[in-house]
């Protein structure tokens, strides 16, 4: 009986199984290919293989590992601003009280913004002879003068984290929120009557029970930042010279702008480690807490 | 391990599409239906617009009833990319604007038709020199001249007036001068405006004023040697004008429509954009400053060196080769580099016939812009005919930006990029 329940499974996942393969199968293995030849973006030459070549160029090659570093930072700021953020938002909307549920519901704005829609709007925000936030910080007095923000390499990244993260931390409060929801209220009581003040009913009682829900979005929002592309490529392209210059951005420079899709592969197959070694560290720790 | 399977099966999933593309598939052998289509990639431009693009395209499909012609437009940035990946797949283009600077590569991809037979000995005639010069590789023309440009020097006549000088400079060192002056007199905090971003239009200005201090890309050798050729001075004159405070501190995020607006507004005193700014820098819809004091003038040279500079930033159009439809794609680019087209769309952009310069309709409410052009087209210079050249630029605009940001001295900027650029060429 239980063998044809599984079987039933087997036949209802194969279609999607088929799918994942041919959508995500077959460019991961020509990309893992690609990565070991010297293919071009219009090659006319026949492809070479060149071994672990790209590979050995890729760990000499100190723009890429400063790539990396950009993107570790990017995904570092990012992810740490979301998670305390939007947090602490959630917890917030999860109180009663007039307009609750108009909060809530423009909490989803941001997120529901297309990246573009995101990256050109702050764009225009940041404009050093027009923009919003100039004209601010300038009428608050707290600017002497009008800021580039977006070409003075010291403040460049952090005004991209800064619009990355007015996005995304609103998929964080939603997460949160959802996972406030199921707390049974009789605990929050008891903590109450046991004499616990808000932070520790929020270490003890409320943070155990979103803990998991957070621990989900942490590795989407990871994931996800550690690959930034568009709201990068729209704001600055990686510049100035260079300060905004992401992995992805790398790769899709090496690939598409220098038309190297041997080595372009291989960076992104390198990436690809990187996030999993990333994941990987953060799977370990977890098991640890558990034990 | 289980969770470790689906977590990396999740990290694939969301990575990979980044990259899963551009794998080179065949093309369909032919097109049988009667009504041909054409498909054709510009640039998303002030001039010629969009809008004057498909203007030209409608009319063009009246007198040819049995093609179709699609247009597109992307930015100039993603001009190029779209191109070639475009070349990979089932339904490349047929016709594409392309920049000067890529002739080279796409000559060396076989991308382009060779059209040296097909073009009317008329349009060889009656087309500038400057056109055929940077359509044609190895001796054969692969493309059609669109348009020929240049960048200028634009003042405000106005604040010029202001500070008391009544004629432009004439050496970039006067420039310099001026705006020191103008800003010293309070007249504008930041004279001078370019477009410096980590872009093409970095190079574009940086070619400019090598070009004014006689410098070169390429030593007798044809290698690169910017820091040794003229380079360092170009690059000095650059990081003098932002130290001394004139030049813009947003330059190095602009590009020319940033650089168009700021000049617009009054904000500014000097610019170096293309001519298209001239049309739009009078128009009272766009721009705040009185049209009679837009002035314009080929960049002036280096004191000592050049009386005046002009590099190319010229375009083209091209036949694929991969197009099922050659002869039809051809009479489209034909069209649209008519005489009778370009001269009724001269509004913004000069045309690149030779007949037209003389033509009191064109010069008409602009005869400083076709005297500068005159001028420009005949000394202009073009920046380097490279397969790698996208790859070149753009180790150049990080180096460029380096030196101007003071990570890296001038030197030390250039003779890094040099190296870098050597390596890959």
């Amino acid at each position: 009986m239980e063998e044809d329940i599984s079987n039933k499974y087997s036949i209802l996942i194969a279609p999607m199984v088929f799918i994942m393969l041919t959508v995500i199968g077959w460019p991961l293995i020509r990309t893992i290919l690609m990565s070991f030849t010297n293919e071009g973006l219009m090659n006319l030459d026949p492809v070479k293989i060149v071994g672990i070549e790209n590979y050995t160029n890729a760990f000499q090659n100190k723009d890429f590992l400063s790539s990396l570093k950009i993107s570790g930072i990017f995904a570092f700021a990012v992810v740490t601003s979301e998670m305390i953020l939007g947090t602490t938002v959630g917890l917030l909307v999860n109180q009663p009280f007039k307009g609750q549920k108009i909060v809530r519901a423009l909490l989803i704005v941001p997120w529901a913004l297309p990246t573009v829609v995101n990256a050109m709007m702050w764009k225009l925000i940041y404009n050093p002879e027009y923009g919003a936030l100039n004209s601010m910080l300038y009428q608050m007095n707290i600017i002497p003068n009008y800021v580039s923000w977006l070409s003075t390499p010291s403040k460049t990244l952090g005004a991209i984290i800064f619009a990355d993260v007015w996005k995304n931390f609103s998929l964080v409060s939603m997460i949160v929120l959802a996972s406030l929801q199921s707390i049974p209220g009789h605990q929050i009581e008891a903590a109450k009557i046991d004499g616990a003040n808000a932070i520790q009913r929020f270490r003890y009682v409320t943070l155990p029970h979103i803990l998991p829900s957070l621990q989900v979005a942490l590795v989407l929002r990871i994931i996800e930042a550690v690959k930034v592309f568009d709201i990068i490529y729209i704001m600055t392209k990686g510049g100035p010279a260079n300060k905004t210059r992401s992995g992805t951005i790398f790769i899709y420079q090496e690939a598409f702008t220098n038309s190297r899709l041997g080595s372009g592969a291989t960076y992104a197959v390198l990436l690809v480690f990187f996030i999993l070694i990333i994941i990987m560290i953060y799977m370990k720790l977890l098991k640890k807490k558990d034990n | 391990m289980k969770k470790l399977f689906i977590l990396l099966l999740l990290t694939i999933t969301l990575v990979m599409p980044v990259f899963a593309s551009g794998s080179n598939e065949k093309l369909a052998d032919s097109n049988s239906d009667k009504k041909i289509t054409l498909h054709f990639l510009g640039m998303a431009q002030a001039a010629y617009s969009e809008q004057n693009v498909n203007d030209m395209t409608a009319d063009f499909m009246k007198e040819n009833p049995n093609i179709l012609v699609e247009t597109e437009f992307v930015p100039y940035e993603e001009l190029r990319n779209k191109t070639l990946l475009s070349y990979g797949s089932k339904t490349p283009y047929d016709v594409v604007l392309v920049d000067d600077i890529w002739f080279s590569e796409y000559n060396k991809k076989q991308l382009l038709n060779n059209i040296s037979e097909k073009v009317p000995q008329n349009y060889k005639d009656g087309i500038l020199e400057g056109g055929w010069n940077f359509v044609t590789k190895k001796g054969n023309i692969i493309g059609l001249p669109w348009f020929l440009d240049s960048m200028y020097l634009y003042y405000n006549k106005a604040l010029l007036k202001k500070a008391g000088f009544n004629n432009p400079p004439t050496s970039l060192e006067e420039l310099a001068t001026m705006a020191k002056t103008m800003k010293e007199k309070g007249i504008i905090d930041s004279p001078i405006v370019l477009s410096l971003a980590q872009a093409e239009a970095l190079m574009c200005v940086y070619s400019n004023i090598l070009e004014a201090y006689g410098g070169n890309y390429l030593n007798a050798q044809g290698k690169y040697s910017l820091d040794t050729t003229g380079g360092l001075e170009a690059l000095n004159y650059l990081l003098s004008l932002k130290e001394a405070g004139t030049l813009n501190k947003s330059s190095l995020e602009y590009l020319e429509e940033d650089v168009r607006r700021v000049f617009s507004n009054g904000d500014a005193a000097f610019a170096i954009n293309w001519s298209y700014m001239y049309g739009l820098a009078k128009d009272p819809a766009e721009s705040q400053i009185n049209s009679d004091d837009v002035g314009i003038m080929v960049i002036p040279g280096a004191e000592g060196i050049k009386k005046s500079a002009a590099m190319s930033g010229s375009m083209g159009l091209g036949v694929i080769s991969k197009t099922t439809n050659p002869d039809a794609a051809l009479k489209y680019a034909l069209y649209l580099c008519s005489k009778k087209v370009q001269d009724q769309y001269s509004n913004l952009q000069l045309p690149v016939w030779k007949d037209s310069y003389d033509d009191p309709k064109i010069q008409a409410g602009r005869k400083d812009l076709v005297l500068a052009a005159k001028e420009a087209f005949s000394i202009m210079n073009a920046r380097p005919s490279d397969p790698n050249y996208q790859e070149t630029s753009s180790i150049f605009q990080t180096y460029i930006q380096k030196a101007l940001y003071g990570e890296l001295s001038p030197e030390e900027a250039l003779k890094d990029a040099v190296q870098k650029v050597n390596n890959i060429n």
